[in-house]
C-alpha cells in the first residue's frame, strides 16, 4: 500500500513536465525540490539524531557559494565543481561540527546559529573572494552530460533542470531512507532517545552525532549547489539563519523524523508563499501561527498527525 | 577460587568537597553474583559510576580482567564488556521493545558508510546478526510477546527486564544492575530474581545494588557493605547481616546491641 502511493508519487513527479508547460509552476516545483533537499538533510541530523542544528542554512549557502566560486573564478566544469562544493561543505561541517557537538540541548542549537550567523558575515564581508553585498552574478548551468552514442542530455530548457533536480531529491531520500533503515540508523535514534543509555551500550557518541551532522552537511551542500546553478546568482542572504528557520519550519510542519515530512512542509509552504505573494500578510507572521497551532496541536506535524489517524482507523491504536 | 575478573583499588570520588568514595577496595570473581548495600547516599551508585566511565575518578584504579580500565569513555568500557542499567530504568521509550534490543548488539557489529548507503552485502549480515542477537534475548527475558509494543507503554517490571535485555545484548561478561528490582512491586519481584539467577548460570557474572532484604540476601554469593563512602565489611550475606556496625549503619546506634 505505502509502496505503491510512494511509486505512483514518483511516477508522477516525472510525468509532471509533460503535461504541465508553464515555467512559473515548474519553477515552484524545482524550488520545492531544493528546498526538500535542505529539509531532509537537515531532518537527519536534527529529526532522526535529536541535534537541533541552526547553522543549516550556512551549509546550504557554503555549498551554494563553493560552486559557484568553483565555476566562476576557477572555471570549473559543474560536475567536479559539485564533488568540490560538496567536500568544501563537509571539511567545514567538521570544524563547526566537532566544535559544536561538544554542547548538548539547547546549548547545541544556540552554538550552530552563531557558527550560522559568523558563515554569513565572513561571506558578507570577505568582498576579494565573495564579491561580498554585491553577490555572484552568472553562475552557469550544469554542463551536458554526453552520451555513450552520441547526442547529449543538456540542462538548458525547464523540464530538463526539473528532471535533474528530481533525481537529486530522490537520491537525497534514498540515501536517508538507507540510512534510516540501517544499523546507522539505528545508532543514530539512539543518540536521539537517551545519549547516556546508547554510550551504556556502547555507542560513540561523539562519533555518531559527527557522522550524521557531515552526512547532513554534504546534502545540504548538493541542494545549494543546485539552487546555485538553477537560479544563478547568489547574494549572502542565502546563508543567512533565515534560511534555517525556513528548514526549520518546513520540517517541524511536515513532521520531524519522518522521512516525508520535510519534503511536505517544504512543498505546501514554498507553494503556499508562492501563490500568496499578493496578500498583505507577512509570510513570518503567518508562520509564527502555523508554527504556534502545530506545536500545540500537532506535535508530529503532518506526517505525525497521518500517522495517529491511520492508527485510529485501522484500529492499531495504544500508544 | 575463581580468578578475579573485576578488580577495584584505593577508589576515591571527590565531588566538590564532598568525598562520595572514600578508598573502597573490592575483587568481583567470575561467575558470582556479588551485591553492593550501603543506606542512601553511601556512593554505591557513584562506584559504578565510575567503574563504567561516566565519572573520571579522583584516585585509585579500576581493572578489568587484569587490564587497567581507569577513566576510559562508557562506550569503551561497554566494549570491553561490561554492561549496566541505571537506577531510574533507561530504555528508548519511543521505540519498540525488539528495536530496543537490537541496537543493543550494535557495539558488535561494523555499519560503514558505504555499505550503508549502497546496502552491501557485509552490512546485511551484520544487521541480521543483532536480528538474531535480539531474538535470543527476548526469549531469554520473556519478552517475547511483547517484541513490537512501544518500550515506554510497558509496566515497570518488563522494562527492568528489557533494560537487562539490552545490557546482555551487548554480549557483557559482568553485569552491573544498578537497583534491578526497584521500583517494582513486591509479587513481581521473584520474576527479577530468577532472571538474574539465569544470568549467572549463562556465565555472566553479575554486580549488583540492592536494598530490598529478600533479594539482598537470597541472590548474591558475596556482599560488600558501604557507608558514608567507606567500605565497611564484605563477606556472606548472613554473616554480613549480623554485623554490628552493618545493624548500625542502617538502623542507627541504639539498635545495635
Amino acid at each position: 500500500m505505502r509502496r505503491l502511493i510512494i511509486l505512483l508519487l514518483i511516477l508522477l513527479a516525472f510525468a509532471i513536465p509533460f503535461f504541465v508547460t508553464s515555467r512559473f509552476y515548474l519553477h515552484i516545483l524545482i524550488m520545492c525540490f531544493i528546498w526538500g533537499m535542505a529539509a531532509s538533510s537537515m531532518n537527519l541530523i536534527m529529526g532522526y539524531t535529536g541535534q537541533v542544528n541552526l547553522a543549516h542554512g550556512a551549509f546550504f549557502g557554503i555549498g551554494a557559494y563553493a560552486a559557484g566560486l568553483l565555476m566562476l573564478k576557477l572555471g570549473l566544469n559543474f560536475w567536479p565543481a559539485l564533488i568540490l562544493a560538496c567536500i568544501i561543505t563537509v571539511a567545514l561541517g567538521f570544524f563547526i561540527g566537532i566544535l559544536a557537538l561538544r554542547t548538548k540541548g539547547s546549548y547545541f542549537a544556540i552554538g550552530t546559529l552563531c557558527f550560522n550567523v559568523i558563515v554569513t558575515v565572513i561571506i558578507d564581508s570577505w568582498e576579494e573572494l565573495t564579491e561580498g553585498a554585491r553577490g555572484l552574478l552568472g553562475i552557469p548551468r550544469p554542463d551536458p552530460i554526453p552520451l555513450p552514442f552520441g547526442g547529449q542530455i543538456a540542462f538548458t530548457s525547464m523540464p530538463s533542470y526539473y528532471y535533474l533536480v528530481l533525481v537529486f531529491l530522490l537520491l537525497t531520500l534514498l540515501v536517508i531512507y538507507r540510512i534510516v533503515h540501517s544499523m546507522m540508523g539505528r545508532s543514530f535514534l539512539a543518540i536521539r532517545g537517551n545519549e547516556e543509555l546508547a554510550e551504556s551500550i556502547g555507542i560513540h557518541g561523539m562519533r555518531t552525532k559527527v557522522l550524521s551532522f557531515l552526512i547532513s552537511t554534504a546534502l545540504a551542500g548538493v541542494a545549494g549547489v543546485l539552487y546555485a546553478s538553477y537560479i544563478g546568482f547568489l547574494s549572502p542572504e542565502i546563508s543567512d539563519y533565515h534560511v534555517t528557520f525556513e528548514f526549520l519550519i518546513f520540517c517541524l510542519i511536515g513532521g520531524l523524523g519522518t522521512l516525508g515530512g520535510p519534503l511536505i512542509g517544504a512543498f505546501l509552504l514554498t507553494v503556499a508563499s508562492e501563490l500568496l505573494h499578493g496578500v498583505a500578510v507577512p509570510r513570518l507572521v503567518a508562520y509564527g501561527f502555523l508554527l504556534i497551532i502545530i506545536i500545540i496541536f500537532f506535535r508530529g506535524g503532518i506526517m505525525g498527525g497521518a500517522q495517529m489517524l491511520w492508527l485510529k482507523v485501522s484500529g492499531k491504536g495504544g500508544r | 577460587m575463581n580468578p578475579v575478573l573485576l578488580e577495584v583499588k584505593e577508589l576515591c570520588k571527590d565531588f566538590g568537597g564532598l568525598r562520595a568514595v572514600d578508598g573502597v577496595d573490592f575483587q568481583v570473581r567470575e561467575g558470582e553474583i556479588f551485591s553492593i548495600m550501603g543506606p542512601n547516599g553511601s556512593g554505591k551508585t557513584t562506584i559504578f559510576n565510575v567503574i563504567t566511565g561516566f565519572y573520571p575518578a579522583t584516585e585509585g584504579r579500576v581493572f578489568f580482567r587484569g587490564e587497567d580500565i581507569t577513566n576510559l569513555k562508557p562506550h569503551t568500557v561497554a566494549r570491553k564488556g561490561i554492561a549496566r542499567t541505571f537506577q531510574l530504568t533507561a530504555v528508548f521509550s519511543r521505540d519498540t521493545v525488539f528495536d530496543n534490543l537490537v541496537v543493543g548488539h550494535r557495539l558488535r557489529v561494523k555499519a560503514g558508510l558505504l555499505g550503508t548507503v549502497f546496502g552491501g552485502r557485509q552490512t546485511r549480515r551484520e544487521e541480521s546478526k543483532c536480528r538474531e542477537k535480539a531474538e535470543e534475548i527476548l526469549e531469554f527475558t520473556g519478552l517475547t510477546r511483547d517484541r513490537s509494543r512501544i518500550a515506554g507503554t510497558l509496566t515497570q517490571e518488563a522494562q527492568k527486564r528489557l533494560s537487562i535485555g539490552m545490557a546482555l545484548a551487548t554480549d557483557p561478561q559482568l553485569l552491573l544492575l544498578d537497583e534491578p528490582t526497584g521500583g517494582v512491586n513486591f509479587k513481581e519481584i521473584s520474576n527479577l530474581v530468577s532472571l538474574i539467577e539465569k544470568i549467572k548460570k549463562q556465565g555472566v557474572t553479575v554486580c549488583l545494588i540492592e536494598h530490598k532484604m529478600k533479594v539482598a540476601m537470597e541472590l548474591p554469593d558475596r556482599v560488600m557493605v558501604l557507608n558514608y563512602g567507606r567500605k565497611i565489611t564484605e563477606g556472606a550475606p548472613l554473616e554480613v547481616s549480623q554485623d554490628q556496625r552493618v545493624i548500625e549503619a542502617y538502623l542507627g546506634k541504639s539498635y545495635a546491641a
